[in-house]
C-alpha cells in the first residue's frame, strides 16, 4: 500500500469540496474548513494493480481574508489546483497559489482542474486566457463536480505521476 | 580520480630502487637523487589531496552499503571519546550539553509535575467535596471507598496509538486495544497533524514547539515527537503522568531503529510493519486493585480507614447513648408522680420537661442513678398534685396529721380514718380532707376498741336481789363480757369501772355493802374467766376500779354495770 498526501487548493467557492464530496471517503464535517482551515478526505485509486491511498487535504479556499497556511502543504506529494470557469479571478488566484507552493515546498506534480465545465453559458474564462497558461497545457483538465466529468481521471493521473516521481 | 590513484601506484614503483627501497642521500648521483626526492614529495602531496578528495564519498558509500564501516570505526570512536574525557571532560560535556540539557530539564519537569499531580490527587480525595461524594457513593453502593476512587480516577486505558510520519502526516502504523471500535485511522492521523499545524501556526509558538496533548471529555490525546515521527496515544480515563515515559521511550526506539526508513519515506507503509509490536507496548491499562488482588497502603487509604473507624466508633457511641437516654426517659415515664411531656436527644446535652409531684422521686436522683451528669441533661419540671392513691394518702397524712393510733386509708377516693382520736380532730379532718386532690369523701372508720367499749358499757350482770348470787343465766353474760375485755386490752389500754347496784328495799348501809360485794364478785368472776384481765391487773392494779351505787330505784337494780374509759 502506498500513501500520498495531496492538497486540494484554489480560491473560495471554486468547487473543491463539491469535487471530492461525491468521489471520496470522509468522516469529518465540512465545518472543519471554517475552524482549522482544512478537512481531510481519502481517495483510493488503483495504479498498475496497486492501491494508492490519496490523503486529500481539502484546504480552505484562498480569498482576500484568508491565506493558505504553508504548514498544511508540508509533506505533500502533489496538488490539485481548482479553478471556477465561471469566475475569471479564480484563475489568477490558482496561479498565485501555484507560485506559493513552489516557493514553500518546491516543484510537485499537479493538475489544474477547470471546474464547473457543465455551466457552458456562464463560462467567463476564455480560451485566450487558458492559452496564457499554455505552457501547462498538459496539466489542465476540464472537470464538472455536477456531472463527474474527468474527476476520477484527474485523481488517477495525479496519483500515477506521484508514484512515478 | 581513478587516474590519480593509478598514478599513485605507479609512483611507488618509480620512487623505489631495484631492491624496492629509496637510495641513500649523498651518493654519486646526488643531483639525480635530490631531483627524485623532490619528485617523490610532490607525488605524496598529490596522493594526499587525491585521498582527501575521495574519502568522504567512499565513507558515505560504505556506510550506506552495510554496517562494516560502523563496526570498524566503533573501537576507534570509543577510544577517542575515552581519551578526550580523560584529558578534559569539559570538552565533551560542552559538546553534549545542548542535547542533554533540555532532555534533563524535561525529565525533571515531568517528574515534578507527576509528583505535584499525585499530591494534589491525594489532597483532593481526602478532603474535597468530590472525595466526600465518593465516600457517600461507596456507602450507598456497598463498595469500598478505594474501589470507588479507582473506578472514578485511576482506571485508564490506552485505546489507540497512531504512528504518524511527521513531514507528511501520513499514518505509518496504528494499533488499538479494541480493533472493532476505531475510526478511519489514516484520516484521523492526517487530521491530528492538521490540528497540530493549526495550533502551532495559530499561537505563533516558537520553532520546535509542539502540541503535546489535548482532552475530549474522558478521552485524552497525548502526543510525542521525534525528528521524523509522531506518536499520538488516545487514552480513556485519567492516566498517571509517568505513562508518558513509555511513549517517549517508544518514539525514541522507533526513531533509532527506523531512522533511514523514516527520513526516506516515500509513502510505502509496509516497511513499518515491524513497529507494530513496539507500539503495542504502549497499549497500557490499569486494573483496579480489588480485581487484581493487589493492595497498596497509601495515605488516602489510611485516612479512609481512620475516618471509617471514627465514624463507626462515633456511631456505636451515639447508638449506646441514645439507648441509655431512652431507657432513662422510659424509667421516668414509669415513675409515679412524674409526667414526661417532651424529651429531646442532643449531641452535647439532652433536654426533658414535664410535670412532677412534690412527693415523687427527684428526677435528678434518677438521672444520677442512670449515670448522667448534671450537665448532661437540662430538665424543666413544673410541680403538680398527682391523683395516684399513694400520693393522695401521703398528702392526707401530711396535711391532716392524724394522732397516734389513727390510720388513714384510701379506697376509690374515700379517705377513711380509723383509730382513736379526739372528737376535735375528727371534726377538722372531715372539713379538710375533701379539699385534697384525689379525695372525694371522708369517713371515720369505727375502732374495734370503741366497738368493744360500747358493748361492754352496755352490758349488765344481774344478781338475785338481797344476795350476791348471780341471777340465772348470767354466766354466759359474764363469759361474753370477759371475752370483750380480753380483746379490748389487746388493742387499747382501757380503764374499767365495775359499778355495783342494789334494789330499793333494804337499808342504805346494807345496800351499799351489797353493791360493793356484787362489784367485787363480778371482778373476781371476770378475772377467773380471762388470763388477759388477770395480766392487766398484775401490770396495773388500777385497771379495774370498783364503785358502789347503793340503794337503787327498783328491784331491777340488783345488778352491776360497766364503764370503759379509753385513753
Amino acid at each position: 500500500m502506498i500513501q500520498k498526501k495531496v492538497c486540494m487548493l484554489g480560491a473560495t467557492g471554486v468547487g473543491k469540496t463539491s469535487l471530492v464530496r461525491r468521489f471520496v471517503q470522509t468522516i469529518f464535517s465540512e465545518k472543519y474548513h471554517s475552524t482549522i482551515g482544512v478537512k481531510i478526505d481519502k481517495k483510493i485509486v488503483s495504479i498498475d494493480d496497486e492501491d494508492v491511498t490519496l490523503m486529500l487535504w481539502d484546504v480552505q479556499g484562498e480569498d482576500t481574508g484568508y491565506t493558505i497556511r504553508p504548514s498544511f502543504l508540508r509533506g505533500a506529494s502533489g496538488f490539485l489546483l481548482v479553478v471556477d470557469l465561471t469566475r475569471t479571478e479564480t484563475l489568477s488566484t490558482a496561479l498565485s497559489i501555484k507560485q506559493m507552493v513552489k516557493r514553500e515546498i518546491g516543484e510537485l506534480p499537479f493538475f489544474i482542474m477547470l471546474n464547473k465545465s457543465d455551466l457552458q453559458e456562464d463560462i467567463k474564462i476564455t480560451d485566450p486566457e487558458i492559452l496564457s497558461i499554455a505552457d501547462m497545457d498538459d496539466r489542465i483538465i476540464r472537470t464538472s463536480a455536477k456531472t463527474g466529468e474527468n474527476v476520477e481521471t484527474a485523481f488517477n493521473v495525479l496519483a500515477k505521476e506521484m508514484v512515478a516521481s | 580520480m581513478s587516474s590519480t590513484v593509478l598514478n599513485t601506484t605507479d609512483d611507488q614503483s618509480v620512487s623505489h630502487d631495484g631492491n624496492g627501497s629509496p637510495g641513500p642521500p649523498g651518493s654519486e648521483d646526488h643531483g639525480n637523487n635530490e631531483s627524485d626526492e623532490m619528485g617523490r614529495l610532490r607525488k605524496l602531496i598529490v596522493k594526499s589531496e587525491g585521498v582527501a578528495e575521495v574519502l568522504p564519498a567512499a565513507v558515505n558509500q560504505t556506510a550506506n552499503k552495510d554496517g562494516r564501516l560502523a563496526q570498524a570505526t566503533l573501537p576507534i570512536v570509543e577510544e577517542n571519546i575515552r581519551q578526550s574525557v580523560a584529558r578534559d571532560p569539559k570538552v565533551l560535556a560542552e559538546a553534549l550539553f545542548p542535547a542533554i540539557g533540555p532532555a534533563i530539564r524535561k525529565a525533571i519537569a515531568q517528574a515534578l509535575s507527576s509528583m505535584v499531580q499525585s499530591f494534589n490527587q491525594t489532597l483532593e480525595y481526602s478532603v474535597s467535596p468530590k472525595g466526600l461524594g465518593w465516600r457517600l457513593e461507596a456507602f450507598r453502593t456497598g463498595k469500598s471507598f478505594g474501589e470507588v476512587v479507582m473506578l472514578k480516577t485511576l482506571l485508564y486505558r490506552v485505546e489507540q496509538v497512531f504512528l504518524i510520519h511527521k513531514e507528511t502526516g501520513l499514518l505509518l502504523q496504528h494499533v488499538a486495544a479494541d480493533p472493532t471500535d476505531i475510526q478511519d485511522a489514516d484520516m484521523v492521523s492526517a487530521m491530528l497533524t492538521a490540528i497540530q499545524d493549526f495550533a502551532h501556526d495559530s499561537f505563533k509558538s516558537t520553532e520546535g514547539a509542539t502540541l503535546d496533548s489535548f482532552k475530549v471529555k474522558e478521552l485524552s490525546v497525548w502526543i510525542e515527537h521525534s525528528s521524523d515521527a509522531v506518536i499520538a496515544a488516545v487514552i480513556r480515563g485519567t492516566p498517571p503522568l509517568s505513562l508518558n515515559e513509555i511513549f517517549i521511550e517508544t518514539i525514541e526506539e522507533i526513531q533509532f531503529r527506523f531512522d533511514s526508513k523514516l527520513s526516506n519515506f516515500e509513502g510505502r507503509t509496509e516497511v513499518f510493519e515491524d513497529t507494530r509490536p513496539i507500539l503495542q507496548r504502549c497499549l497500557q491499562y490499569q486494573l483496579d486493585e480489588a480485581s487484581s488482588g493487589e493492595s497498596r497502603i497509601n495515605p488516602t487509604k489510611i485516612g479512609a480507614v481512620i475516618l471509617g473507624a471514627v465514624i463507626l466508633l462515633g456511631g456505636i457511641y451515639f447508638g449506646w447513648e441514645y439507648w441509655r437516654w431512652n431507657s432513662f426517659v422510659e424509667k421516668l415515664r414509669n415513675e409515679p408522680g412524674i409526667v414526661v411531656a417532651e424529651s429531646n436527644f442532643g449531641i452535647f446535652q439532652h433536654t426533658i420537661s414535664g410535670l412532677r409531684d412534690p412527693l415523687a422521686i427527684d428526677p435528678v436522683k434518677l438521672q444520677k442513678h442512670s449515670n448522667f451528669d448534671d450537665n448532661d441533661i437540662a430538665g424543666n419540671w413544673k410541680l403538680y398534685n398527682d391523683a395516684d392513691p399513694v400520693f393522695v394518702l401521703q398528702r392526707a397524712n401530711k396535711v391532716l396529721n392524724p394522732p397516734e393510733g389513727v390510720v388513714l386509708s384510701l379506697n376509690n377516693g374515700v379517705l377513711s380514718a380509723k383509730g382513736i382520736a379526739s372528737p376535735e380532730w375528727f371534726s377538722d379532718a372531715a372539713k379538710f380532707a375533701p379539699v385534697l386532690v384525689g379525695v372525694n369523701e371522708f369517713r371515720v372508720d369505727e375502732d374495734e376498741a370503741v366497738r368493744l367499749q360500747k358493748r361492754i358499757d352496755s352490758s349488765r350482770v344481774k344478781f338475785v336481789c338481797n344476795t350476791t348470787e348471780f341471777a340465772e343465766d348470767q354466766q354466759k353474760i359474764l363469759d361474753s363480757i370477759a371475752s370483750d375485755i380480753e380483746k379490748l386490752v389487746t388493742v387499747a389500754k382501757p380503764k374499767l369501772t365495775i359499778n355495783g347496784h342494789a334494789s330499793e328495799t333494804g337499808g342504805d348501809d346494807i345496800n351499799e355493802n351489797i353493791s360493793k360485794l356484787r362489784a367485787e364478785k363480778t371482778k373476781q368472776e371476770l378475772t377467773l374467766r380471762s388470763d388477759g384481765i388477770e395480766r392487766s391487773l398484775e401490770e396495773d392494779a388500777s385497771f379495774i376500779v370498783l364503785e358502789s351505787q347503793g340503794t337503787g330505784q327498783t328491784d331491777r337494780d340488783c345488778k352491776v354495770t360497766f364503764r370503759v374509759l379509753l385513753k
